[in-house]
């Protein structure tokens, strides 16, 4: 009995290996082949950022970048192309990855990093969003060390074909059938027409009262591998001499000068090709909630204004690089 | 007087790691406000893995021996092996030793069925973490850790996220334990029996934490007298087992008024079933599938509704959180979540689709059917439904904090 059982298993186990494989490789072939076939929508520009820019100036960040730069406008002013490689719910560690992936084929004649003092404070969760990089790590090996940061197992789970198009279906899916439906990018610039409501701005300030009391007694320590990061960055652009600005971009409410965002500055001012921009206390845009699209984003109408007005800076201050 | 060092002594080992600093800090708030200054020092200890578990489950030996109902292990090993047994080390099921202890005196032959079923058992308990826990808590997150930032829609679907998350994850530890103790030839207790499909909260006890509930039933609601006092105080004692339930859960207010309004739905039920059961009689509506239905719904929502105590970080945040139910509108980030929302529905629906056919046509069953095409086509079908919509990001099982 004992016996049969062991070889009855034995049998099962092989089969059963076999069909897993081949089914993980039909499932992975087909995810990947339906993913990197997408032309609009945030894998598809998640794709171009990584394989294909080339343009001379590049603003990397998080959406508050990718909806706060206008590249039409900035383009123009600028006098050159530019690509807006923004990206929803990412942070510093993502700005890295695309970073080395962009430097291997091209080094921009200009960077705009737009950061915000949230992604140097510990989030459990946001290192999980890296996983948006597991799809090109078998043309991008150099992601490998990023990937590591979601959980130290994430390279074991690369052996299966399927697992790097893991969440990505529903989105693929609906970017292929409706493709045509989803806004088009202006060179990665999104903008967003809405606008917040007074009510919304209202609550929001009420609620962000609260909210930041609550942090300042908390003591929210630092996540010191956001801000490694960060200086990996910085020293990248600073040893390759890209003249590069660091901005905080307009923010709804005053933000506060907390140790994050002096962090931040402390850090760019340190390097010579880098410059620092604060523009979270800005009148022109502190509680202006006609300019904005929710609490977090300026709407088209901000958009245009701070692409002009940081345009403008640029142009002032290109001399200083010097 | 065995018995009550032995109890001692586990109780005041549970106090000591789970409990002191908990009575500390009350102390030195009533000092505080008395203006006296608190000199006791906080513990800075590391609380074992699993400890409410294992704690209670020696606590059910001692208890079961004193009672005759089990002769008493004279191998010390086996007696660890028992308290520690590693599937069910850390988060139960709370095992009787009737139940376990003789398990380890018997030779365990390689079975390819216990093998087999146990690692179906297991993958259906990965499936309920990876695929639908830990999906739904990354919305729950989202909202109980800023309360003040969430309006009145984002409150009621978290908290049903939450309701289903915590069931998921409890449940599918469960079965991970369960699938890897029958690998291994050992047959645990059932620890949940679809608890959401209850009509009343007694029978949501009866089929959620089964471990846990018929331990409290067993060794403090029986002994204080259990249905066989007076009304009142049958009511006290009901209400009295559902505190401590709370507090077992850990050493915070959150978790007591949790435990208390579990009492006081008992209470009214008890109450109130005399009248419920004479208003179904009259108007003929035990077997009505609409009253039934609204029966479990009404379950559902305080059952939901507590959860919200169990999950907040604060009884501050409880109340700001509940507080926000007079105000709805679009739930925030439900608008640029559209993907993880996607995920939570289908997570939903197929949980809600297999635990709907357990429960009301057990004879159909997809990973246990007879042709062997529909058997193993399930088994992959689940290991990829989790390869393509699980959340790998190592999330903790929330009972292992107790």
């Amino acid at each position: 009995m004992r016996s049969n059982d062991f070889i009855k298993f034995g049998k099962s186990l092989v089969i059963f290996i076999i069909v897993m494989v081949t089914v993980d490789y039909v499932i992975g072939f087909s995810l990947e082949k339906l993913y990197f076939s997408l032309k609009r929508g945030q894998f598809a520009q998640t794709t171009f950022s990584i394989d294909s820019t080339n343009q001379d100036v590049i603003i990397f960040g998080s959406s508050r970048a990718l909806h706060h730069y206008s590249s039409p406008i900035m383009a123009e002013k600028l006098g050159t192309n530019l690509y807006n490689a923004g990206r929803d719910g990412q942070f510093i560690p993502y700005y890295c990855a695309l970073q080395d992936a962009i430097l291997k084929r091209k080094i921009p004649k200009l960077i705009i990093l737009d950061v915000n003092v949230w992604e140097i404070a510990p989030n459990d969760e946001k290192y999980e969003k890296l996983s948006m990089l597991l799809p090109y790590i078998h043309n991008h090996p150099e992601f490998l060390k990023y990937i590591k940061e979601i959980s130290e197992w994430e390279h074991i789970k690369l052996f299966s074909k399927t697992y790097p198009y893991n969440s990505t279906v529903f989105v693929s899916l609906h970017d292929f059938l409706f493709s045509e439906s989803l806004p088009k990018d202006d060179n990665g610039y999104f903008p967003l027409d809405r606008t917040m409501s007074l009510s919304d701005f209202n609550n929001y300030k009420a609620k962000k009262i609260i909210y930041d009391d609550k942090r300042e007694k908390m003591k929210v320590p630092f996540d010191t591998k956001a801000i490694e990061y960060y200086d990996y960055f910085l020293k990248q652009v600073d040893s390759l001499g890209i003249p590069t600005y660091v901005v905080i971009s307009p923010t709804i409410l005053k933000e506060p000068s907390t140790k994050e965002k002096l962090l931040i500055e402390r850090m760019a001012k340190s390097h010579k090709y880098v410059r620092f921009l604060d523009y979270s206390s800005d009148p022109e845009y502190n509680n202006q909630y006609q300019k904005f699209a929710d609490e977090f984003h300026l709407n088209t109408q901000g958009a245009t204004e701070f692409s002009y007005e940081i345009s403008d800076y640029i142009n002032n201050d290109k001399t200083s690089f010097k | 007087m065995l018995l009550i060092c032995s109890l001692i002594a586990n109780v005041g080992i549970l106090a000591i790691f789970k409990y002191f600093n908990f009575l500390n800090e009350n102390i030195t708030l009533v000092a505080d406000s008395l203006g006296w200054h608190n000199h006791i020092p906080f513990l800075t200890m590391l609380l074992p893995i699993g400890l409410s578990f294992h704690t209670f489950q020696a606590m059910s030996y001692t208890i079961e021996v004193y009672r005759g109902n089990q002769k008493a292990e004279k191998h010390f090993g086996i007696y660890s092996l028992y308290v520690m047994f590693y599937p069910q080390l850390v988060a139960g099921p709370i095992e009787r030793p009737q139940n376990i202890l003789h398990q380890f005196h018997i030779k365990h032959e390689f079975s390819y069925f216990n093998l087999v079923s146990g690692l179906k058992q297991m993958a259906y308990g990965l499936f309920k973490k990876l695929v639908v826990a830990d999906r739904l808590s990354i919305y729950v997150n989202s909202v109980y850790n800023n309360p003040e930032l969430h309006n009145g829609s984002s409150v009621v679907i978290s908290s049903i996220f939450f309701a289903v998350q915590i069931y998921c994850d409890f449940s599918g530890y469960s079965d991970i334990a369960i699938g890897s103790a029958r690998t291994m030839g050992f047959e645990l207790m059932t620890n949940f029996r679809r608890p959401y499909f209850s009509k009343t909260i007694p029978e949501f006890w009866s089929k959620w934490h089964i471990s846990l509930s018929t331990w409290f039933r067993d060794y403090l609601y029986i002994p204080l007298g259990g249905n066989r006092v007076a009304a009142h105080r049958r009511y006290f004692n009901l209400f009295i087992v559902f505190m401590i339930s709370g507090l077992w859960h850990g050493a915070n207010y959150t978790f007591i008024l949790w435990g208390a309004l579990h009492g006081f739905y008992q209470v009214v039920g008890l109450i109130t079933k005399p009248y419920v059961s004479k208003f179904e009689t009259n108007a003929g509506i035990q077997n009505n599938i609409i009253w039934r239905l609204s029966r479990g719904l009404l379950t559902f929502s305080l059952v939901t509704f507590a959860w919200i105590f169990f999950r907040a970080n604060s009884i501050h945040d409880a109340f700001t959180l509940i507080g926000n139910l007079r105000s709805f509108g679009e739930a925030p980030f439900l608008g640029n979540g559209i993907n993880q929302f996607a995920h939570c529905l289908l997570a939903l629906t197929l949980l809600f689709s297999i635990e709907y056919c357990m429960e009301y046509y057990p004879e159909f069953t997809l990973f246990n059917n007879r042709r062997i095409w529909v058997r193993w086509g399930s088994v992959v079908a689940l290991l990829f439904i989790i390869l393509v919509f699980g959340v790998f990001n190592g999330g903790q099982f929330i009972y292992f904090q107790f």
